[in-house]
């Protein structure tokens, strides 16, 4: 995260390998006008020499991590005993789609069911635990050699598409957390 | 070690007194300026899998590193304000947004390892909370608490006046100023609610406000606690006719006025486990002192100013600031 230059440009010697770019502040903020922008992009080299945009707003810039598919996971740590929901979408038919999924059209990417390993959904609870948090959605990118890698956990994230394209019962386990 | 004061640039001379407090400790001060971020001053925080998070600030102050910074003196904040106002808004809005998140996540890294925070931003955005002031207030002993209500309801609000006496004033938890066409400003200040307001209520479709029992007034304090240092200054309030109902409308004319302060012992230890309860280390205290001797809490500011305290009546506040991010600095 910088909006120092020369460290992006470190950053990305030491990675030797392809870098994302994508911003804190949520897509919801896009949604008036400036989606290009807000939405995670691959950094091409023209880019890395022109980086006078930081001055007026930092970034994230991430390894490209190689994607299979991505996983939201809706995590419900309720204080008995906490479950994962999760969903996989595949979205690398679409162009847009393979750097971030929000880029492609429905059409092109569909929910199916996401397994996930049980260390995997252990650290999940327990992460969202660390946080103080009961619920959160979380975003992992599993690559092709099976590798689970966190990206993001949302408090107050999405998960009702989980639920109607998937029956996950994710609005009865947050119910269930409610009352106990 | 070093002392990182989060602020902005046209502050007063508060933060310079406390960094020279802690210069003079032999710890170094850095001053963020936030209105500088991200337009003149450098941040980054590095994640990589197999390290603690790094990160690094550079500006006009020097370069310091997340390492070195040992205690956080948390202030002002206005992150953003010289991103030119020509960008458009739609790019301009998350651009501020994401330089925000930016600093707040360096100072949540901060104190998840293990920096001391006076106070934490996330521990002063719960505490700055009114309602939930007065409902933990109700329950510290030694704290007198005024009937208040919070409301945008008329119906409520004429039901509450009409069980309060001696009457009820209105104020609002934030406090602002709204410009009028000349651009003059016109800070919101407490009001006495007369008769002709009560019948005309309706405004409250619009905002909702705070209405308490109006109290009577022999002094007004500004209790000042840092730590578990509790300094208490009191000001004579009805000298001044505009002064009565709130004495900011006369701070100015006031200022010469303030003197120390005797708080009572069950006063100091109610506002110190209001403070623990909050998880507070610095607090900025009002009471009203009744005629018949009642200390009654209205607020306590989680970063409420204290410049003028230090001339008169002089109360050493930034040399206690300075002790306490010196000495949690030099505890870890």
């Amino acid at each position: 995260m910088t909006n120092d230059p020369p460290e992006v440009l470190v950053f990305h010697e030491a990675l030797r390998g392809p870098m994302i770019a994508k911003m804190l502040t949520p897509l919801t903020q896009s949604m008036h006008g400036a989606s290009a922008f807000v939405r995670t992009s691959l950094v091409r080299p023209e880019d890395l020499r022109d980086l006078e945009g930081l001055r007026h707003s930092p970034m994230v810039f991430q390894e490209q991590v190689a994607k299979a598919y991505e996983l939201r996971v809706a995590v419900v740590a309720a204080p008995g005993g906490g479950r994962c929901f999760a969903g996989a979408i595949d979205a690398t038919r679409s162009t847009a789609g393979q750097i971030d999924w929000r880029g492609a059209s429905p059409s092109q990417v569909a929910w199916r069911p996401g397994a996930l390993p049980d260390e995997v959904a252990t650290r999940l609870l327990a992460l969202t635990r660390a946080l103080d948090l009961v619920y959160g959605a979380v975003d992992l990118i599993v690559t092709p050699d099976g590798r689970h890698v966190f990206l993001e956990i949302n408090p107050a994230g999405e998960w009702g598409m989980l639920e109607r394209d998937l029956g996950l019962p994710i609005a009865s386990a947050l119910a269930d957390a409610l009352l106990q | 070690m070093t002392v990182l004061i989060i602020t902005r640039s046209d502050d007063n001379v508060s933060p310079a007194r406390v960094a020279a407090a802690v210069e003079a400790r032999g710890v170094r001060a850095y001053r963020l300026d936030t209105d500088r971020f991200p337009t003149e001053i450098r941040v980054s925080i590095d994640d990589q899998p197999d390290a603690p998070t790094r990160g690094r600030i550079s500006g006009p102050a020097g370069d310091v590193t997340l390492e070195e910074i040992t205690s956080v003196y948390y202030r002002r904040f206005n992150v953003g304000a010289r991103i030119p106002s020509e960008l458009e808004p739609p790019l301009r809005a998350p651009s501020v947004e994401e330089s925000r998140r930016v600093l707040h996540g360096l100072l949540a890294v901060l104190s998840a390892s293990g920096a001391f925070g006076l106070d934490r931003i996330d521990v002063v955005r719960r505490a700055e909370n009114k309602p939930l002031q007065m409902a933990l207030a109700r329950l510290a002993d030694g704290l007198d608490t005024p009937r208040t209500l919070v409301s945008n309801d008329p119906a409520a609000v004429r039901a509450f006046a009409a069980r309060q006496p001696a009457g009820i004033i209105a104020k609002m938890m934030a406090s602002f100023a709204v410009y009028d066409e000349a651009g003059r400003e016109n800070v919101v200040f407490t009001n006495p609610v007369r008769d002709e307001d009560l019948a005309d209520l309706d405004g409250l479709s619009l905002c909702p406000m705070t209405f308490q029992e109006r109290l009577p007034k022999a002094l007004e304090l500004r209790v000042t606690v840092v730590g578990d240092r509790v300094m208490a200054a009191s000001i004579d309030s009805q000298a001044l006719p505009r002064a009565r109902s709130d004495w900011r409308r006369e701070g100015v004319a006031l200022l010469n006025e303030w003197r120390h302060y005797e708080l009572p012992p069950a006063v100091r230890a109610g506002a110190l486990a209001l403070m623990g309860a909050l998880g507070l280390h610095y607090g900025a205290f009002d009471f009203i002192v009744t005629p018949d001797g009642r200390h009654v809490f209205l607020e306590v500011n989680p970063c409420g100013e204290f410049m003028w305290l230090l001339e008169r009546p002089g109360l050493p506040i930034d040399e206690a600031l300075a002790d306490l991010l010196c000495d949690r600095a030099r505890d870890r």
